[in-house]
């Protein structure tokens, strides 16, 4: 499904690389979860998989699905299936979510050769994506994200995750800021839309989402690389250590 | 040959003035203000680039040009106009045809006792008083030809009058329609809307145009808010793109009223718009909000100044510019809190979102203060559109073009959403896409 070559990304147009040498593999159907320290590069690898203008990718590929995919536009990737939930959601204000939600939709089932979705079809589709993700109508009426709560944000994530039917869904930090309830409902949700036909990247801090979301693996990003993988013992483990004791093996990779 | 061109253009009002046929009304306060102004198209100058004010924008395309005074006759019909009706004011839809009342093609139902719309020269006398109070008395542009060249050559006032303490649930729908079908012609549109004491109307002054010939209109509004009413006024300027339009529109406000204003400018190749409020008396609210789409080659140049000259009041003037192509746009706005005029509230503010990096956007936002204990802001930002934005937008499988169409269409919104007239902040909506080349649907509108 997804497939990362010693991948190195710095800021468009300044010296420090921020991924520093990535390499991973997400197989069809699988869940793999990335943690790792603040400011370790989790965030800037989801983008950059997703195509952010800012990130120069200095060498390395991203093969998605076998092909290439550092040389096409966002919306190409997102067309192919490539999801990112965003960490920081960001607010449009003026762009209802239901006119966006409907174009990503629509932008989607076009590539895929399926008729697009006429207004009041749409309504029907979305209506049953809102209760997977326990959303009230409401928020669709409103602008995208505008005013929702840190909470609100993250569900409405799930639900353009849940309505564009994506084969690969990048998580970033999708379960910080949902209390239990939501965190349950969200979880739930994800789980619903795991087949063995699509993969999960999902980056957190906390072990509790791994509790609904079992990953298959684990891998701490710490400075730019990866610096251990492994089942899903590994989570909590981290979650009683803390990242120390991998930071020094980090470094001494780096070196070599 | 470059004096000779100079002297033209300094006469160019005068002497389309004089070759006008003398209108007149026989209503006697509209009478009086022209006899004024008849000596004032005379003796004031027309603007030149030396004027402060007229720094920013050349008046060439209208000195270059010749001008028929337009016909009071013409044979526009409802299909001209239909495309604009506001099915909210089915029952106060006033047409003026090159500023002339058209009682055909007009539909004014029953409104509140007291209450009227239509012409000055059929106004009952309550509004004759109100008229020989206020008329031509709240346009109080110094030394200004254009408003007294509309005074000396208009044909008839559009008049909206609300009685005390009625509120009109439905807008009042003026539509002023050029004919420009035939030939270049010139017009002057004026309008006089009276809120009595705690009433509340929404009136829609709105300008299109017929033909393709290049035509020249003046536009003078004046509107007086007695204590505590509410008015909120909307000028649509979606005048050909032939067109010259030249606008003033003042407003005098009462003690604890509220006057919004909303003003989209849409059409015409040259827009110029000086809105003035005058804040007279304590705890009132003025806005001036406006919206500005320009591209091809129009300029849209706003000229606002919004007078606090007692204490305790608020005022907000959101302007948003939209500028693609070689579009222009101008905003000099400028706030006066005089001295004694404390507790001022002010808020101001100009966003220009360049789509092209051939258009063009002038601003100065202008605060002068000479009270001491006032809050206000003011401030101005050009800018393209948000990465972040159309980054999050494009994740989401939407082209880049159509994201910047969906952005532009958002940041126009601000504006149209609190226009409280449901068909027009829809037909709105549809004109700000089409600018934009935005896909919408009905479901999307505000
Ligand atoms: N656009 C940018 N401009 C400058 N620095 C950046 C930019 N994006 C990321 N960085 C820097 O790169 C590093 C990695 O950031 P990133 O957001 O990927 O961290 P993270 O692992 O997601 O952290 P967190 O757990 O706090 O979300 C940080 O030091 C950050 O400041
Ligand atoms: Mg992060």
């Amino acid at each position: 499904m997804l497939k990362i070559i010693d991948l190195h990304a710095r800021v468009e147009g300044e010296e420090i690389e921020i991924l520093k040498g990535i390499n991973l593999e997400i197989n069809k159907g699988e869940v793999h979860a990335i943690m790792g320290p603040n400011g370790s590069g989790k965030s800037t690898l989801a983008k950059v998989i997703a195509g952010h203008p800012a990130y120069e990718v200095t060498s390395g590929q991203v093969l998605f699905e076998g092909e290439d995919i550092l040389e096409m536009d966002p919306d190409e990737r997102a067309r192919l299936g490539l999801f990112l939930a965003f960490q920081y959601p960001v607010e449009v204000p003026g762009v209802s979510n239901s006119m966006l939600i409907r174009e990503a939709v629509n932008a989607v089932r076009k590539e895929r050769g399926q008729e697009e979705f006429d207004p009041l079809e749409f309504e029907d589709f979305i209506i049953d994506k809102l209760k997977l993700v326990e959303m009230d109508e409401k928020f669709l009426d409103r602008s995208v994200n505008a005013g929702f709560s840190g909470g609100e944000k993250k569900r409405n994530e799930i639900l353009q995750l849940a309505a564009m039917e994506p084969r690969l869904s990048l998580l970033d930090e999708t379960d910080s800021g949902l209390d239990i309830d939501a965190l349950r409902i969200v979880s739930e949700g994800i789980n619903k839309l795991r087949s063995s036909e699509n993969s999960f990247m999902l980056v957190t801090h906390y072990q509790r989402i791994l509790n609904y979301i079992k990953p298959d693996k684990v891998h701490v990003l710490i400075n730019g690389r990866i610096a251990k993988s492994g089942g899903s013992e590994l989570a909590l483990e981290l979650e009683d250590q803390g990242y120390d004791w991998l930071v020094g093996d980090a470094h001494v990779n780096g070196e070599a | 040959m470059k004096e000779a061109v100079q002297f033209k253009q300094s006469t160019y009002l005068k002497d389309l003035h004089e070759n006008a046929v003398k209108a007149e009304t026989g209503v006697d306060a509209v009478e009086q203000a022209r006899a004024t102004a008849v000596t004032n198209v005379d003796a004031w100058s027309f603007p030149t680039p030396r004027f402060e004010d007229w720094r920013q924008t050349s008046l060439k395309p209208l000195y270059q040009q010749s001008f028929v005074q337009a016909a009071i006759k013409s044979d526009v019909s409802s299909s001209d106009f239909d495309h604009i009706r506001l099915k909210e004011a089915s029952d106060a839809t006033i047409v003026m045809v090159n500023g002339k009342f058209s009682p055909a093609l007009s539909t004014v139902g029953n409104l509140p006792d007291g209450c009227y719309a239509g012409s000055a020269i059929d106004a009952p006398a309550s509004v004759q008083t109100a008229l020989a109070k206020q008329f031509s008395k709240v346009a109080r542009y110094s030394q200004d030809a254009f408003t007294a060249f509309n005074t000396a050559i208009l044909p008839d006032v559009a008049v909206v009058y609300v009685a005390k303490e009625v509120k009109i649930d439905t807008p009042i729908h003026i539509i002023n329609i050029t004919d420009a079908r035939a030939e270049n012609v010139y017009s002057a549109a004026r309008v006089f809307i009276y809120g009595e004491r705690h009433s509340d109307a929404t009136i829609v002054e709105d300008f299109i145009g017929l033909g393709e010939n290049p035509y020249f209109n003046t536009a003078v509004s004046e509107t007086v808010l007695e204590d505590e009413a509410h008015i909120t006024h909307v000028k649509v300027q979606r005048e050909s793109r032939k067109a010259i339009h030249i606008s003033r529109v003042a407003s005098l406000l009462g003690r604890g009223s509220n006057y919004n204003s909303y003003t989209i400018s849409i059409g015409a190749q040259l827009f110029r718009n000086e809105p003035l409020s005058l804040v007279d008396a304590e705890n009132a609210h003025a806005t001036l909000d406006g919206l500005v789409l320009v591209d091809g080659n129009q300029v849209s140049d706003t000229h606002s100044a919004l007078d606090h000259m007692k204490a305790n009041c608020t005022s907000h003037q959101l302007h948003k510019v939209i500028a693609n192509g070689e579009g222009q746009s101008i905003f000099n706005g400028k706030i006066f809190v005089r001295k004694d005029s404390q507790l001022i509230d002010a808020f101001q503010e100009n966003r220009n979102l360049l789509l092209s990096e051939n258009a063009n956007v002038f601003t100065k936002p202008q605060l002068e203060i000479f009270a001491d204990d006032v809050k206000c802001s003011h401030g101005a930002t050009i800018g393209q559109l948000s990465e972040e934005e159309l980054f999050y937008l494009q994740t989401r499988g939407v082209s880049r073009a159509d994201a910047v169409q969906m952005l532009t269409y958002g940041y126009a919104l601000e504006v149209i959403e609190n226009i409280p007239v449901p068909t027009l902040r829809e037909q709105l909506s549809y004109a700000v896409a089409e600018f934009t080349g935005a896909k919408i649907e009905a479901q999307d509108i505000v």
